[in-house]
């Protein structure tokens, strides 16, 4: 019987094997439009949600790019790239003992190089299995002078 | 003899109020042209007198009028030199205000030109940001894709990815036909 050497994908403790990249997972991408939710109605699923794979070397632009198509692109008159998306993931804090939420960063659909667009997932603190609260703003183009 | 002495004085010695009477008389030269014993003792004194002022207030009368034409032609040239003046100033106003009304339409011009341009600019900013949204869109779903040949799914909703450490010959097999199907 022979075994094929192949490490274990386990996006948790695993670095990704060039061969095989990260291994995708679920993220529970909470969104409303203006504003922020609530910490305790993402906790408690209230306000609307959507589900998106992503990977621990994803940026947040691509982030960005696979919520705008769910949520965005669906109607005309919100299909544009002038859209500013902040983000920040919420989790139940085991040594405080209650929820908290912390900041990853904001990106500019028209323009990834803009603001927080090329920070990796890994480097803003989250872990698998929290959940991302997305408040989304116009942001309009600005011709250079 | 005193009374005829005086009477006699006083006839030689005429009186203011005979004088009066006298230069009465005179004016009516017309009329007293024979008599002469009005123009004997009246006429000697106030005859040029008489010539002086009549004469003089005639000159002064005519050069009074004279002077009178004068001035009035003087006031009509000065009346038609000031209403060229201000027909000059009409037309000059009008002139300007032409001019202005000029200068604001080629600005407004410029202006809606500039901004369409900036718009058009807009537009196409706008165009080109959408088509590399949709390019980093379609790459990120290949990424995603080639990603589903590598891990294995499972049966449960929502499908979670997973790749054991040692692969068993089955879950290989079905990798590598995932593999050929996409490819």
């Amino acid at each position: 019987m022979s075994f094929t050497p192949s490490r274990s994908q386990s996006p948790v403790s695993s670095e990704s094997d060039p061969a095989v990249g990260p291994c995708p997972f679920l993220i529970q991408v909470y969104h409303q439009f203006h504003t922020r939710n609530h910490i305790l109605d993402v906790l408690d699923d209230v306000v609307p949600s959507i589900e998106i794979y992503g990977w621990m070397n994803m940026s947040l632009y691509e982030l960005g790019v696979f919520i705008a198509e769910k949520i965005l692109f669906q109607q005309e008159d919100t299909k544009h790239p002038e859209w500013m998306l902040q983000f920040r993931f919420v989790f139940h804090d085991r040594f405080k003992g209650r929820p908290s939420s912390r900041d990853m960063g904001t990106i500019c659909l028209h323009n990834p190089k803009l603001f927080q667009g090329s920070k990796l997932l890994k480097a803003t603190g989250m872990k698998c299995g929290d959940r991302i609260d997305v408040c989304i703003k116009p942001n309009k183009i600005r011709l250079r002078k | 003899m005193d009374g005829k002495e005086n009477k006699i004085v006083k006839e030689e010695h005429p009186s203011k109020e005979n004088d009066q009477v006298q230069t009465n008389d005179s004016m009516d030269i017309d009329k007293n042209e024979g008599s002469t014993v009005h123009n004997d003792h009246a006429d000697k004194q106030p005859s040029d007198e008489r010539k002086e002022p009549t004469e003089n207030k005639r000159s002064k009368r005519m050069f009074g009028a004279l002077l009178g034409t004068l001035g009035k032609f003087q006031k009509e040239a000065e009346r038609e030199k000031q209403s060229e003046t201000r027909v000059r100033r009409a037309e000059l106003e009008k002139k300007l205000a032409k001019r202005q009304e000029e200068e604001r339409k080629e600005l407004d011009i410029q202006e809606s030109q500039e901004q369409e341009q900036r718009e058009k600019d807009l537009a196409q900013e706008r165009r080109v940001a959408m088509e590399d949204l949709e390019l980093d869109l379609k790459d990120l779903k290949q990424t995603l894709k080639k990603q589903e040949s590598t891990f294995l799914k499972t049966n449960t909703e929502p499908r979670l990815y997973y790749r054991p450490y040692y692969l068993l010959p089955s879950q290989k097999e079905y990798l590598d036909q995932v593999r050929e199907e996409k490819d």
